[in-house]
């Protein structure tokens, strides 16, 4: 069940937000939890107890990594952190790239005629990077002695299982939501704030991004033999906006939601396409993943206190495992080594953000180039593929748009896509979630009006309009 | 935010997320604008159902069915699309000229056949020799789609030539490379090359001459000029009952001639929901001439009433006449689809005993049977489905093996 979905808008929401009115305040972070791994459960079926047996891991190993002050700790600690990180990481390795490695594996046998593993391919459990990640995080800050461990369980799995951000994030650090767990008000104002970008969210994913995913769908469905150079860029500028307005638009509802129920999630995006360098692309896109790699594995590897080529080193290895995150697929390895060697060139050079202001437009021009091209990496099937890709983007050929994407822009994904496109213009401090949420004046709250009293609507049409599937002749 | 703004938007969002769970409640329940049955609630019959995904999109299907003002909703985006948009809401449908409607498919299907034209005629011919040869009156035929009678509805997007409609009957619609001329785009290159394969078919059926083959092409372009209005719904993929009975006539007429009676055909006035405008989201119903065939005392008991215009997927019929009311002798069997749901009605008052059985209720041993249990067979598919029905179930190599097994061993 996604956010942007009827039966999560009509149903298991206002459901558990009257639930949650309802109960008493002791017993609403249970109504939470319960609403929770309900909602894991309408997806993930008996994936819930892999999620329960991360929970039930991580709450004891919590208790062994606390700092108690004795002598044998630091040992205790250690065998603890390392027992969290056999447990999530190794859940997280099985189930997201063991058929991957096992595809691997079959290769080199095919190529040395050895046959091919016998092997049932593992289904993949819904958000088991994100929720694997925030265990982890749980037990390397109360390791840390960041943080005291949680002694009520509830309260644990709900940071865990917290619905909002179970499925994709953001990726919420203990040490972030912590004192929110048992410490909250989740008023009339909190809701109004959550509504405001929950909706947000919501135009985002569904007026813009599915509407011009058809683009990028079809652009990339394209052979490259087919493909043209007009065509190419028309497909990376549509999966550009795609997954930005998707990705984005899904962290605000769910930034929102939590909002809702008086919690205060960390930002995820801040305006990535107008970034004026790759470093500077990576504190604004999926900020909470770049926070967790920097604090639980750039640092630990000695982050950049031992020399400039420690530090790329730790560099290259956070962004080689930041693609691998991203799925188990040489594309994402690849789009990881192409980030991780732009993040490198650019210390090398020590092109970091500053002031000045007249290379300001260059910079972000070419920053976004970058990412487009790396985008590519992340959006092709196959390693082949981006590469045929990638070369139709520099061809030169017909300046006409080939007749299957041709086909899919309609007025309305041309107007989307041209609108959205603007997107790259806007100043790099207005970041709208926030704004939207929380600024007063009349600007912001026209805003607001146009989202609630215009968008909302029309997402809810479009919305009512995708469920919409007939039957030519009547089905029984 | 303002304390006064916060009011507001709590109010309006809450009332968004509340009312139709409220209104569900108080009995405004979803309605059935897909044309399949609601999806019912799941059992959770067994502990193990509660683990299951298949329960939970059950139950997604489930509240999206039930969803007060959802067919309001879709009706609103759908004329969001057309309106303003000037788009189809659903890519299945095809916007024409004069607000006419064309099933996409029945673009698509033609213009990419399964089985190519020249290999439909000729196992048509195959199948037709072997039904013929076996000494029962056979009518095969096609029904056509309303691209190939109303090209000039198609619009400017599908039309292969501007003014095609002047060429009918002349069995050369459209040229290689038409949609230069009338159309833009992928949808004119679908127009024409849609007209490039009728025209192919057509002229191969001319040249083998399957036995007992009615040519429905000709037929309909002959009424559709001499009708006064349109024999194709412009809101629906099918004819009228109007254009219908007019080929149902020569269907009559070429099993035994004379035996037609113009004046059994009644009109009644009756409304009509086009299945194009269902399609879209936004169905819309019209009054309509219905034609009916009422011979004077006969009955055809199990197809009356709504049968009549809707009839099961099988049925056998046998029509109750007072003596010496001339009909077509024997067993009458008519495979058949939605283009002859009404012809069904209209046949069978001209009929002895009839069969009826739609496209998807037998296999090659069951057709084979049923051919060897009839005497007059009548053999309909739509246009969009022809090649698939001809050129690969009827007229594949397996279905002529059963057909000579089973009607040798008959003794035909």
């Amino acid at each position: 069940m996604v956010f942007s979905s009827l039966e999560f808008l009509f149903a298991f929401l206002p459901v558990t937000l009257g639930a949650y009115w309802l109960a008493p305040r002791r017993a609403r972070n249970t109504v939470l939890l319960v609403a929770s791994l309900a909602f894991y459960t309408w997806g993930g079926g008996a994936f819930v107890f892999a999620l329960l047996g991360v929970i039930a891991a991580n709450f004891v190993l919590g208790f062994a990594v606390a700092r108690r002050g004795d002598r044998s700790g630091e040992r205790r600690r250690q065998w603890g952190v390392a027992a969290a990180v056999l447990v999530n990481m190794g859940l997280l390795a099985y189930f997201k790239y063991a058929n991957f490695f096992v595809g691997q594996v079959d290769g080199l046998r095919g190529a040395l005629d050895l046959g091919s593993t016998d092997w049932a391919a593992v289904t993949l459990p819904i958000g088991i990077s994100f929720f694997t990640f925030q265990a982890m995080s749980y037990t390397v800050d109360v390791a840390r002695g960041t943080r005291v461990p949680l002694r009520n369980p509830i309260d644990f799995a709900l940071y865990v299982a917290l619905f909002p951000q179970l499925i994709a994030g953001p990726i919420v650090r203990f040490h972030e939501i912590s004192d929110q767990l048992g410490n909250r008000r989740a008023g009339m104002d909190a809701f109004a704030e959550g509504a405001v970008r929950f909706t947000h969210g919501l135009v985002k994913k569904i007026v813009v991004a599915d509407a011009v995913a058809v683009v990028a769908d079809a652009a990339f469905a394209t052979p490259p033999g087919e493909l043209n150079a007009v065509t190419a860029w028309l497909g990376v500028t549509a999966y550009t906006l795609q997954i930005y307005f998707d990705f984005s638009g899904y962290s605000d509802m769910a930034i929102g939601l939590g909002r809702m129920f008086g919690f205060r999630f960390p930002e995820n995006f801040a305006r990535p396409y107008s970034a004026v360098s790759v470093t500077d692309f990576w504190r604004r896109w999926h900020m909470t993943l770049s926070n967790w790699f920097r604090d639980y594995l750039f640092i630990p590897l000695g982050g950049s206190r031992d020399g400039a080529g420690r530090t790329y080193r730790n560099l290259w290895i956070v962004f080689l495992l930041t693609g691998l995150w991203h799925g188990a697929a040489w594309t994402f390895v690849a789009w990881g080594a192409y980030h991780g060697a732009l993040l490198v060139a650019e210390r090398f050079m020590e092109q970091r953000p500053t002031g000045s202001t007249n290379l300001v437009p260059l910079r972000r021009a070419a920053t976004l180039l970058a990412v487009m091209v790396g985008w590519v990496l992340f959006r092709a099937e196959t390693l082949t593929g981006a590469l045929g890709y990638l070369r139709a983007m520099v061809a030169p050929g017909s300046l006409e748009i080939v007749p299957r994407v041709a086909e899919v822009l309609d007025v309305r994904v041309t107007l989307v896509l041209a609108l959205a496109s603007l997107v790259v213009l806007l100043p790099r401090h207005l970041v709208l979630g926030p704004t939207l949420e929380r600024a007063r004046g009349a600007a912001p709250a026209v805003a607001r009006l146009a989202v609630l009293g215009l968008a909302l609507p029309y997402a809810l049409l479009l919305m009512a309009g995708g469920s919409f599937s007939p039957f030519l002749y009547f089905r029984f | 935010m303002s304390p006064t703004g916060r009011l507001l938007v709590a109010v309006a969002f809450a009332t968004v997320l509340f009312v139709p769970g409220v209104l569900w409640l108080t009995g405004f329940q979803g309605e059935e604008i897909e044309n399949r049955d609601l999806t019912q609630a799941p059992a959770f019959d067994s502990p193990a159902d509660v683990f299951d995904t298949d329960t939970y999109e059950q139950a997604s299907a489930y509240v999206v069915d039930q969803l007060p003002l959802r067919s309001a909703l879709v009706e609103a985006n759908a004329k969001l699309n057309l309106e303003v948009f000037d788009e189809s809401p659903n890519p299945a449908v095809t916007l024409g000229a004069d607000g006419w409607l064309f099933l996409t498919e029945a673009l698509d299907n033609v213009c990419e056949p399964v089985v190519p034209p020249d290999e439909v005629a000729a196992r048509m011919n195959r199948l037709a020799g072997i039904v013929a040869g076996s000494g029962r009156e056979l009518v095969l035929t096609i029904a056509p789609d309303k691209n190939a009678i109303y090209p000039e509805h198609l619009g400017e997007g599908e039309r292969s030539e501007p003014g095609g409609g002047d060429q009918r009957g002349e069995g050369e619609r459209s040229e290689p490379g038409g949609g230069d001329q009338g159309g833009e785009g992928d949808a004119a290159e679908k127009g024409a090359c849609a007209d490039e394969t009728r025209s192919e078919l057509r002229e191969r059926l001319d040249a083998v001459t399957p036995p007992g083959y009615v040519d429905a092409y000709a037929a309909m372009e002959g009424i559709a000029d001499a009708a006064d209005r349109p024999v194709y719904y412009p809101h629906d993929t099918h004819w009228t009952t109007r254009g219908l009975a007019s080929f149902v006539e020569q269907i009559v007429e070429a099993l035994q001639p004379g035996l037609w009676d113009p004046e059994a055909l009644t009109i009644r006035e009756e409304p009509h929901t086009g299945d194009l405008t269902r399609l879209l989201g936004m169905p819309s119903e019209l009054e309509t001439q219905r034609t009916f065939v009422d011979r004077p005392g006969v009955a055809t008991p199990g197809l009356e009433g709504d049968e009549r215009l809707r009839p099961p997927s099988t049925g056998e019929i046998v029509t109750q006449a007072p003596e010496g009311t001339p009909r077509l002798p024997g067993r009458t069997l008519v495979i058949f689809d939605s283009f002859f749901d009404n012809a069904i009605g209209m046949l069978a008052p001209y009929t002895t005993e009839l069969t009826f059985v739609r496209w998807g209720q037998f296999d090659e041993t069951r057709f084979a049977e049923l051919v060897r249990d009839h005497d007059v067979i009548v053999i309909e598919s739509a246009e969009r489905n022809a090649y698939e029905k001809y050129g690969a179930e009827l007229g594949s190599e397996a279905q002529a093996r059963a057909l000579l097994d089973v009607l040798g061993a008959a003794g035909s």
